[in-house]
Parts: structure tokens; C-alpha cells; sequence
């Protein structure tokens, strides 16, 4: 097998001159080869090989192996942000209320829909759809997505608006009516450079967000592109770490990754050697590139791991990760600040042991049909009648306990 | 759309490289340049050997191959065509129509049918909104198969050696391609002719190269890069990839590109302008 010695076509693109001259009958992406029209949101998928993540990694990845449609990733999202919601003793987000909220009224009253404290990655990121799902309810859908048509246009393939694609299933998952088109531009071809242009300018991306574009748009100089029929698995953004930014490419590369600097450019390829589950909390975490590149000095993937969750939990600045790593004693101290399930199980439990006399005394004073409405209504069956054996287990222990 | 037939009746002249590097090349150099550059290739040669580069395969059999489209009902032909285009290997917009070893079979069995000629030309206008370029191999031979690329195209290049022989056989291509014009009535143009695998060191092929410069006819014609004999092509259809894709600046890629441009602003150019 002969090896590949291309640098990419794009510095040989680039001495041929632009085709704009002969435009005449060759119309630019601003002519005949664009079009803006509505399309129903069942004919359009997200791009598998975007940099950038909307969904949470495990719902994503099953949602584009088909495994799940857009309502039942939003309503495990929903339900994610919920489990999320409890562990950090938060109450549950009131979507509707998020969803009537106007962006326009700044005098409407705020503590309503946003309780105190800090929410978790999962309800930041769903909270952002919601208030974009707003603002397209009452202002309408401002600027169009850009979409590429596939398959002789069997379907359409997002280049860039991900967002205001699960905005709209949100609005129409909520209210039904009205929300099952996008407006869409029609582009002839995708390309990874504006959608990078896209990801950038919107709102800074995680490192590992940044990872991926790095390696998403230096695979492109080599003529690289991802196989769209399927979910894009990490290894094939990892093949970028054996490219070599093509001569006379190094700036056009920087400026789309946002104008970082050479150094900034080699660390953040760098990233790519942390291993998927440290990428899957990292980007959700939205962890910076200072703090990850001491845990690329950690050999042990496990220990790599605890030291991110680390990170998070007790929310540990570079230079403290720089010492904890150097220090050479971090298997040691990670066993000490060991994987909390234990824990954690233990904090869960002392939580609901101490609200359950006064939740269980409410019981006796409810409408049980209401409450049982509710419950049914805004939690899955599968997740309803795991409850229900956990409440029959309960139930079990305190009669034993009741009658002895 | 545009559809481009490379065409000579001798073999070997680099036809089938050609083919798949303008085919390509137009989706790089669209793409490089924000125009649609969805790009439809058409293998009508029997040896297959565009559909094995670009998809990897030559076993398809004639129920997937071009055959069909030819032996489809004329009413058919069309959603026939829709249904065999495969993605090629190299590039998402790169699609292909794969020839196989049955068109030797089609080619005898058009003997039949007066109206042969037009089916492929017929049938492209099911993916005339899809397809902006269409690139056309044919085999080595004036088969009826050539025919049919001939008058399914609106252009057509011929690539030639700069050698005393196959200089000779250009006029009967070009007389070959006056017979098409006058008997299908159609608008196809020699578009140009492109001097391949060219050894500048061999005194000859520099001096016909000059005397076809010169000619009055075949001079204007001629691309200004000729495509020089390179080694890096035969790496790249070892490895089943592009000249773009296996090496971009050896001296073939930069050629093949530089005829993309040129035959693009040739195509696009309005006349006079």
C-alpha cells in the first residue's frame, strides 16, 4: 500500500485563482445554488460531525444512531435535567414558565423560573434552548439555518443552527401548533470552515469543542470528510493528531478557530489524546484547556477520569491541578477523594429520609388522582414504575418496622 | 448542466485518468470557489476501471450498472438512472454511475434500437437539478457506447499522447465528432484537446507539441498545460485514490488541475467574451 502524500488541496486551490470572472453563468453561493424555503423539521438531521454539542453525549449518540426521534431525546434530556436538578437539591425547572417568559419584557419578574444556586451543565445547556425556543415564539425565527440537501433531498443535513433546530422541536413538543417547519437556507455545498465560522463567532466553545473543530477543519485541508451516515465515533477527530498543518495553511486555520496563537493551536490538538470519557465530561463541564492540559500528564485513563470528575466537584484551578499532578502523589489522593457512589447514595438518601415524613403526611391530605396524573404525566412509564418498586420496597420495610 | 465526454478511439492515451481527475477536480475547485460542485461521473467503458477508482469496486453487475439505464424502458430511464447513482469513495459530492464488464453485452443489443444514442442523453435530464457537472469515460473504441456519450454531452475533450501515431488518429476523432453533430443534430463542441502524459525531455513530443500549437485548427484547442508524465499517478490508482488526494503537488495534480480551471472558464465563458 502506497502512502498518501497530499498536503491538503487547498494551498494548490488557492494558486488557481477564484472562478469569479466567468460568475456570469456561474452563479456565487448567493445565486442560483441558494435557496431559502420552510422545510418540515422530520426531513432535517443534525450534522453527526459537528464540533459543537447541543444534545448530552449518551442521548446524542443515540438519537443519531436512530435509536430515539427528537421528542424522546428532548423528554430524556428533560428527564436528565430533572435527576440533575435533584441531586443538587434544586427544584425542577418550570419549562412553560420559561417558555411564556417574553426576552423583549424586562420588567417580567425573574425569581419564578430561576430558583437560586447554580444549575448543572445539563439544565444550562437545556435552559438556553428553551430561552432561544422563546424568543423564536414571540419574535419569530430571525435568521434561517443553513441546511445542505442529501440523498437526491430525501432528508437535509444541518450546517450550521443546531440550536434553533431543538428549539423548534421544543416549541413543537410544547405547544404543538405551528412549529413543525424551519425556515432553511439552502446552501449547494457544506463546509466545515463556515461552519467553524458559525461555532466561533456565536459563543466560545469548550477545548473540546475547539479540539474537534481543530481537527475537523485540518482533516478537510487533507481532504478528510466524515462518514454523514452515521455517528461520527471520537477516533476519527483523533486522526488529526498524525496531520501536520499544511505549508502557507497555519494562519487561515488559526483565524477560524477563533485567532488563537501557534502555541494555543498545539495544545489544543493535544487534547485530542484524552480519552472519550474524559471528553464527554470535560466538554459537558465546558472545562478550559488550562486546567485539561495537566490531566494529559496523567498516564492511567482511570485516573485521568477521577481527576476531571476532581476538577469539577471541588471546581480545582489550573495551578492547583498542575500541583496535584506534579505532586506524584495523585493515585494517592484521588483514593482519598475516592468515586463518590457510596457517597453519594448515602446524600440521597439522608435527603429524602428528612423531606419524606412531611411529603408522606401531605400524601394523606392530597387529591391522590391529581398527584397521580402528574407523576404520570411528566415522567416516562419506564421510569414511573421503577419509582413505584423502589415506593413498594419502602412501603414493605415500614410495615415490618410498623408492626414490630 | 454540463456534461463533459472524454473521448479518443486509441487506448491507453489516459482517458480513464482523465475522467476521474476533471471529475474530482470540478467538485474541489467548485467547492474551493462557493458553487454547487455536486458532480455526477458516468463510466460507458466496459473495462470499468473510472467505477473501480472512484468506488472501489468493478463487480457490479448489470442490474446495477449503466446497462440497466440503456436497456430500461425509455419511459424508465430516467428514475433507472436516479436509482443506480452510488456515492464514489473520494468525496461526498462525487457520485457515480458505474460501468461494469456486461456493457459489452448493451453495446451489441443497441444494434436494435435506432434510437440508442439519445437514451443516455434522455435520461440525464432526471438529475439535470441535481447535477451542475457530469463527466463522461468512454471505452477505446467508436462503439455505439461512444456514440451515446458523445451525444449525451455538451462538450467534449480528447486527451492525447504527443506522439506521431496517436497525432495521426486525432483527425479521425474530430471527423468522428463532426458525424455526431450533423446526424444527431445536437450542439456537442470539441471543447479541447489535452496533451497527456507528456515527456518533455523526448524531442519529438515537444516538437509536435509545438506544431500543434501553431496549427490553426488543433491550436486554439489545445489546453495550455499539458498533463506530464508523472509517476505519483500510478501511486494513486494503486492506492485507489485521486491525484488531488494522494499526492496535491506533485507535477500531474498541479497539471490536472490547472486544465479543471481552464476548461471550467472554457465551459462557462460565454463565446466572445
Amino acid at each position: 500500500m502506497t502512502k498518501r502524500r497530499s498536503q491538503g488541496t487547498r494551498a494548490l486551490l488557492e494558486e488557481m485563482g477564484s472562478l469569479e470572472g466567468i460568475a456570469e453563468t456561474a452563479p456565487d453561493i448567493s445565486g442560483r445554488g441558494v435557496r431559502v424555503v420552510n422545510i418540515v423539521l422530520d426531513r432535517i438531521r443534525p450534522d453527526p460531525a459537528q464540533p459543537r454539542r447541543v444534545l448530552p453525549e449518551p442521548i446524542r449518540s443515540e438519537f443519531l444512531a436512530g435509536h430515539l426521534n427528537a421528542r424522546q431525546a428532548l423528554e430524556r434530556w428533560e428527564a436528565l435535567v430533572a435527576e440533575e436538578a435533584a441531586r443538587l437539591g434544586r427544584p425542577r425547572p418550570d419549562w412553560r414558565a420559561l417558555l411564556e417568559r417574553n426576552p423583549d419584557d424586562r420588567n417580567a419578574e425573574t425569581f419564578e423560573t430561576d430558583p437560586p444556586g447554580t444549575p448543572g451543565p445539563e439544565e444550562e445547556l437545556l435552559r438556553s434552548i428553551v430561552a432561544t425556543a422563546a424568543t423564536i415564539r414571540h419574535g419569530g425565527q430571525v435568521s434561517p439555518i443553513t441546511v445542505v440537501e442529501m440523498d437526491n433531498g430525501s432528508y437535509f443535513r444541518i450546517e450550521t443552527g443546531e440550536r434553533r433546530y431543538w428549539a423548534h422541536h421544543w416549541l413543537n413538543m410544547w405547544l404543538s401548533n405551528g412549529f413543525d417547519q424551519i425556515q432553511c437556507i439552502v446552501v449547494p455545498a457544506a463546509s466545515p470552515w463556515r461552519q467553524a465560522a458559525e461555532n466561533t463567532s456565536r459563543e466560545e466553545l469548550s477545548a473540546i469543542a475547539l479540539a474537534r473543530q481543530l481537527a475537523r477543519l485540518l482533516l478537510d485541508l487533507y481532504g478528510i470528510r466524515p462518514d454523514y451516515s452515521r455517528p461520527i465515533p471520537n477516533d476519527w477527530y483523533r486522526q488529526a493528531l498524525e496531520y501536520r498543518v499544511p505549508r502557507g495553511e497555519g494562519d487561515a486555520l488559526r483565524a477560524a478557530l477563533g485567532g488563537i496563537q501557534r502555541a494555543q493551536f498545539s495544545r489544543i490538538q493535544a487534547l485530542l489524546r484524552l480519552p472519550d470519557s474524559v471528553w464527554e465530561l470535560a466538554d459537558r463541564y465546558r472545562l478550559e484547556e488550562k486546567r485539561l492540559r495537566y490531566v494529559l500528564k496523567v498516564d492511567d485513563e482511570a485516573l485521568q477520569v477521577q481527576l476531571v470528575r476532581l476538577i469539577v466537584t471541588r471546581n480545582l484551578s489550573a495551578e492547583r491541578v498542575r500541583q496535584l499532578v506534579e505532586s506524584g502523589q495523585l493515585p494517592a489522593i484521588l483514593r482519598g477523594a475516592a468515586p463518590p457512589a457510596d457517597e453519594e447514595r448515602a446524600t440521597v438518601s439522608e435527603r429524602v429520609a428528612s423531606r419524606w415524613p412531611t411529603l408522606a403526611r401531605q400524601v394523606t391530605q392530597a387529591d391522590l388522582s391529581l398527584v397521580a396524573d402528574q407523576w404520570v404525566k411528566r415522567q416516562k412509564p419506564d421510569e414511573v414504575r421503577q419509582q413505584i418498586a423502589a415506593l413498594r420496597r419502602l412501603l414493605e420495610i415500614v410495615e415490618q418496622r410498623v408492626q414490630k | 448542466m454540463r456534461s463533459i465526454c472524454l473521448t479518443n478511439n486509441k487506448g491507453g492515451v489516459g482517458k480513464t485518468t482523465t475522467a476521474v481527475s476533471l471529475a474530482h477536480g470540478l467538485v474541489l475547485l467548485l467547492r474551493h470557489n462557493h458553487l454547487p460542485s455536486r458532480v455526477l461521473l458516468i463510466d460507458t467503458d466496459s473495462q470499468a476501471h473510472a467505477t473501480l477508482l472512484t468506488t472501489g469496486r468493478r463487480d457490479w453487475g448489470r442490474s446495477e450498472s449503466l446497462g440497466e439505464v440503456l436497456l430500461a424502458r425509455p419511459d424508465r430511464a430516467g428514475s433507472t438512472l436516479q436509482r443506480l447513482i452510488v456515492p464514489s469513495t473520494w468525496d461526498e459530492d462525487l457520485h457515480v454511475v458505474p460501468g461494469s464488464p456486461s456493457l459489452d453485452g448493451v453495446n451489441a443489443r443497441l444494434a436494435e434500437d435506432h434510437g440508442f444514442a439519445v437514451r443516455l442523453r434522455h435520461a440525464l435530464r432526471s438529475v439535470a437539478d441535481r447535477y451542475d457537472w457530469v463527466v463522461i469515460d468512454t471505452m477505446p473504441s467508436f462503439s455505439r457506447l461512444t456514440t451515446m456519450a458523445m451525444v449525451a454531452a455538451t462538450d467534449i475533450v480528447i486527451p492525447v499522447e504527443m506522439r506521431f501515431l496517436e497525432t495521426i488518429g486525432l483527425q479521425a476523432i474530430v471527423e468522428k465528432i463532426k458525424e455526431v453533430q450533423d446526424t444527431w443534430e445536437i450542439p456537442v463542441r470539441l471543447t479541447g484537446i489535452l496533451p497527456v502524459k507528456y515527456d518533455q525531455r523526448v524531442t519529438l513530443e515537444r516538437e509536435n507539441l509545438e506544431l500543434y500549437s501553431s496549427h490553426t485548427f488543433y491550436g486554439p484547442r489545445l489546453f495550455s498545460t499539458p498533463i506530464p508524465i508523472n509517476v505519483a499517478v500510478s501511486y494513486a490508482h494503486d492506492a485507489c485514490e485521486s491525484i488531488f488526494m494522494y499526492d496535491d503537488q506533485s507535477s500531474a495534480a498541479r497539471a490536472y488541475m490547472a486544465f479543471v480551471r481552464e476548461l471550467v472558464e472554457r465551459v462557462l465563458k460565454p463565446a466572445g467574451a
